[in-house]
């Protein structure tokens, strides 16, 4: 294909408009979770945030696990994404309704959720646990982490949007003309595209590790203030990165198939996608392991019991089924080639590892917030769903805008970088 | 049209005066790299005799500590740990950087890593045969170092599985072993290229038996290919495995300070970080002196001093995520441990440690630092004086602060025994590294040759 007939090609997939089928069904999940939330509001509160927590923790971590996946790639100098890129940038779109939910978390869900807010604080840990410090970090973390990812895909998107802005659709073209705004010709702003890029990748990854850390600690660890775990940040943001990873693989497999993208998105980009997704999942076990091994040898009563609560009942087969979903099954399932680079089962155990890090999510979280009840059921799926809902409006608004593949990538021919 | 005919010869003129420029062909880059195979100049062979002088009085000390038991080591009730673990921990660890750039770095298909892996890989495994000496000595009889293998005797004698100790002897001697099959898998073709040019009986002798009957058919090639992929994949978890293991000996005890589950990534990191910054010494060595500027050049270096910033930066989250956890976690030991390591008797390793581990290597965020040979050179010395330090500290202030008052004040001083065998220690590690420069080929004749252009008739 020359280049116009690439360039005409790509801006003709772009829907322009939200698929209105489709946002019906996130304005349904939406509806079912904000029932769901209400009613466990009104009956069980605690139960209702520490649903709401979860799911914070979960679709945050994903949005921002797409968005290191997108800069360690860059960080990395890995040619192999090519055009993959713009999906795992797609998911940022969620980040500012994620930090939206953190701020109602903050406001009005932490006094029923974090315990130490209504509870005696040692007095060697307030200068820490306390809601001042809390609301400061929080969101000066993560407005900075949101500044810097939005920053990395509008200088990624920028100049896709000049090269498409002549063949898109009248009504995204006023978009698109601003997010090109005084352009300085290709070489200098490929130029000044690459140091950007080559400035943020590295920021984001930086401060996503000790932004999510320090997240991971306020709103898993704290749940038990006296319990610590020094690999917990660590093992949850790389858990969170996992998920990212899982959903920019089954993106990719969808949109491929949905938008026709079988020339840009080829079955190598899903192998590719297939092994880090792979050694993620190893990564995963290994820092589970590292924690679970060092606390069971140890067998230090007050590191103990945190661990041994979630390996026996009412825990338990939810604490093995997280490692079967995590970790077992997409080890043994990813573990050859066919099925890595075969859209149907590359998707299927993006689902698994998304399912599975779901309900990693619940296991460290719940077991503090209820030791007895296993509050992981419907309500909580009903939570869930809205959570979903208010992801996919976001990823679909993103993607009904820009073309889901890096047009500049598109252009160079895709996977370049392949063999060894 | 004169104009650019004049630029190019220009250009032509300045890249002669460039090393890192000179042309790179075919035959060339075996004629480079083979050239080092030759009798050794004056400066080599200065250079081994040093070597060996620093080994006689490390050998020297180590006589001296067998005779006189290991009393003579410095170990004072309650540090019954001390140089030599440190000395294990810190050679193991530069034995991390080789499977790393040759496995992990060649399934991420980054290609700089053709024109280091050869040195990487060699100083892994001799990094591993001077780490295995230190268990050996720091048992007082090494010659009943067997014991530590499990076999069937009628002493009936079985180590203690349950012991991370001995969790070290498999993930060390599995290491060992991978490790060095690869680096000889790896050979084979070269040395094929160096017995077909070799002379002497001696070397003609050793590289027909270390070539295997290599003799680049097709089909040898292919499965050269293959057991090249087949092997990485099995070096890759190990390359977390063995340091995962080193760092349990200390994270699966009670100890304040020790007791951490951050310690396995956070050690497979620093060593991650203690060997890249050992091959960047040694590159930039070998590259000048055997002036192979325009195989290893700058940018593969600066390459590796990413490698090297990345990693610090994991070791500098896991120091402050080590302070954090002190001070807000429920253990009043761990705080009290921290307090001391910073600022107790020990606090000047503390902070070499520091400083050298996490604040000097900041100074890796600036291109002009990575690309400078000179600074990068001694910055990198400075990351393994940190390293060095690293697990000297957390060995030895760990240990010199145990739960027990009383035996706190007594403090552990290095003795002469024991800095006569970590010096030798490093005589034993550069003694097969400066024979292995002058008898195999330091560099990958053949990954190498893969980067170059094929040679055509015609441009384009």
């Amino acid at each position: 294909m020359t280049r116009e007939a690439v360039l005409k090609d790509i801006a003709s997939r772009i829907p322009g408009r939200r698929d209105p089928r489709v946002s019906m069904i996130w304005l349904a999940l939406i509806a079912v979770g904000l029932v769901a939330f209400v009613a466990l509001l009104a009956t069980q509160p605690l139960r209702a945030w520490g649903a709401y927590g979860v799911n914070m923790i979960y679709f945050l971590g994903i949005s921002l696990g797409a968005a290191v996946l997108a800069s360690a790639i860059r960080l990395a100098n890995g040619r192999w994404a090519g055009p993959v890129l713009r999906i795992a940038e797609s998911l940022s779109a969620f980040l500012p309704y994620g930090i939206a939910f953190v701020v109602i978390m903050l406001v009005a869900g932490i006094w029923t959720y974090l315990p130490w807010t209504h509870t005696a604080v040692l007095a060697r840990q307030k200068p820490y646990l306390n809601v001042p410090f809390l609301y400061a970090r929080t969101l000066v973390g993560l407005g900075l982490l949101w500044w810097l990812v939005r920053d990395l895909v509008r200088t990624s998107l920028r100049s896709d949007v000049y090269l498409l802005k002549d063949h898109v659709s009248p009504e995204l073209r006023a978009e698109y003309e601003k997010l090109s705004q005084g352009w300085r010709g290709e070489e200098a702003e490929a130029a000044w595209q690459k140091h950007r890029l080559a400035l943020r990748a590295p920021q984001i990854c930086l401060v996503y590790a000790f932004v999510f850390t320090v997240f991971a600690w306020d709103f898993i660890m704290s749940l038990t203030p006296t319990w610590v775990s020094g690999l917990f940040g660590w093992w949850v943001f790389m858990g969170a990165f996992l998920s990212g990873i899982a959903m920019t693989a089954l993106l990719s497999t969808r949109l491929r198939q949905a938008r026709g993208l079988a020339a840009y998105i080829t079955p190598t980009h899903f192998w590719d996608l297939g092994k880090i997704l792979f050694s993620i999942s190893i990564f995963w076990v290994y820092q589970f392991w590292a924690q679970y091994l060092v606390i069971w040898y140890a067998n230090m009563p007050e590191e103990t019991w945190w661990v041994f609560l979630r390996f026996e009942e009412p825990w338990r087969k939810l604490a093995f089924t997280t490692f079967g979903f995590v970790f077992l099954i997409p080890f043994l399932g990813l573990m050859n080639k066919t099925s890595k680079t075969n859209p149907f089962w590359l998707s299927l155990f993006s689902v698994i590892v998304m399912a599975g890090m779901w309900m990693e999510r619940h296991i460290l979280v719940m077991p503090s917030v209820n030791p007895d009840v296993r509050w992981v059921g419907l309500p909580e799926i009903g939570v869930t769903l809205g959570f979903l809902g208010v992801f996919g409006w976001a990823v679909q608004g993103f993607l009904a805008k820009y073309p889901a593949v890096k047009v500049v990538d598109a252009l160079a021919g895709g996977d370049a970088g392949h063999g060894h | 049209m004169s104009g650019t005919v004049l630029t190019g010869a220009a250009a032509a003129a300045l890249h002669r005066d460039d090393p890192e420029r000179r042309p790179l062909t075919q035959k060339s880059l075996n004629d480079d790299i083979l050239r080092m195979i030759a009798k050794p100049g004056p400066v080599w062979i200065a250079v081994f005799a040093f070597d060996l002088l620093v080994l006689l009085v490390g050998g020297l000390c180590l006589r001296n500590q067998i005779v006189l038991g290991l009393g003579v080591a410095g170990y004072t009730r309650p540090v019954m740990w001390a140089a030599y673990i440190t000395n294990f921990v810190f050679w193991v660890g530069i034995a991390h950087c080789g499977t790393l750039v040759s496995a992990i770095l060649f399934l991420f298909r980054s290609h700089f890593r053709r024109a280091v892996y050869r040195v990487a890989e060699a100083m892994t495994v001799f990094g591993v045969l001077t780490a295995g000496l230190f268990p050996l000595l720091h048992t007082g009889r090494p010659w009943l170092g067997y014991w530590l293998v499990p076999y069937p005797t009628q002493r009936g004698l079985w180590p203690n599985f349950r012991s991370p100790l001995e969790w070290d002897v498999f993930a060390v001697t599995t290491y060992l072993t991978v490790s060095s099959i690869f680096f000889v898998v790896g050979l084979i073709p070269d040395v094929a290229a160096a017995r077909d040019r070799a002379t002497g009986k001696v070397l003609k002798t050793l590289y027909t038996a270390l070539s295997f009957g290599w003799s680049g058919g097709n089909n040898q090639w292919k499965h050269y290919y293959g057991a090249y992929l087949y092997f990485a994949a099995i070096a890759t978890p190990l390359v977390l495995s063995v340091h995962s293991v080193v760092s349990w000996d200390f994270a699966v005890s009670q100890t304040a300070g020790w007791h951490n589950t951050i310690f396995a990534p956070y050690f497979v990191a620093g060593a991650i970080f203690s060997g890249v910054a050992l091959v960047i010494n040694l590159l930039i060595v070998i590259r000048k002196a055997f002036r192979l500027e325009h195989i290893v050049t700058t940018d593969h270096i600066e390459k590796l001093s990413k490698l090297v910033l990345l990693t610090s930066t994991i070791v500098g989250y896991s120091y402050l995520t080590e302070f954090f956890m002190a001070w807000y976690g429920p253990s009043n030991a761990e705080r009290d441990t921290f307090l001391f390591r910073y600022f107790g008797h020990f606090w000047w390793a503390s902070w070499i440690m520091f400083t050298c581990n996490v604040i000097l290597p900041l100074l890796l965020w600036f291109k002009g630092v990575r690309r400078n040979l000179p600074v990068l050179f001694v910055l990198m010395l400075f990351v393994n004086v940190g390293m060095w330090f690293e697990r000297f500290v957390i060995i030895i202030t760990s240990l010199a602060r145990p739960f027990e008052p009383y035996a706190w004040g007594v403090n552990y001083r290095m003795s002469w025994t024991e800095a006569g065998i970590t010096a030798g220690a490093f005589a034993w590690f550069f003694m097969f590294f400066l024979v292995f420069v002058k008898v195999l080929p330091a560099f990958s004749i053949t990954e190498i040759k893969e980067t170059l252009p094929v040679p055509r008739r015609r441009k384009g």
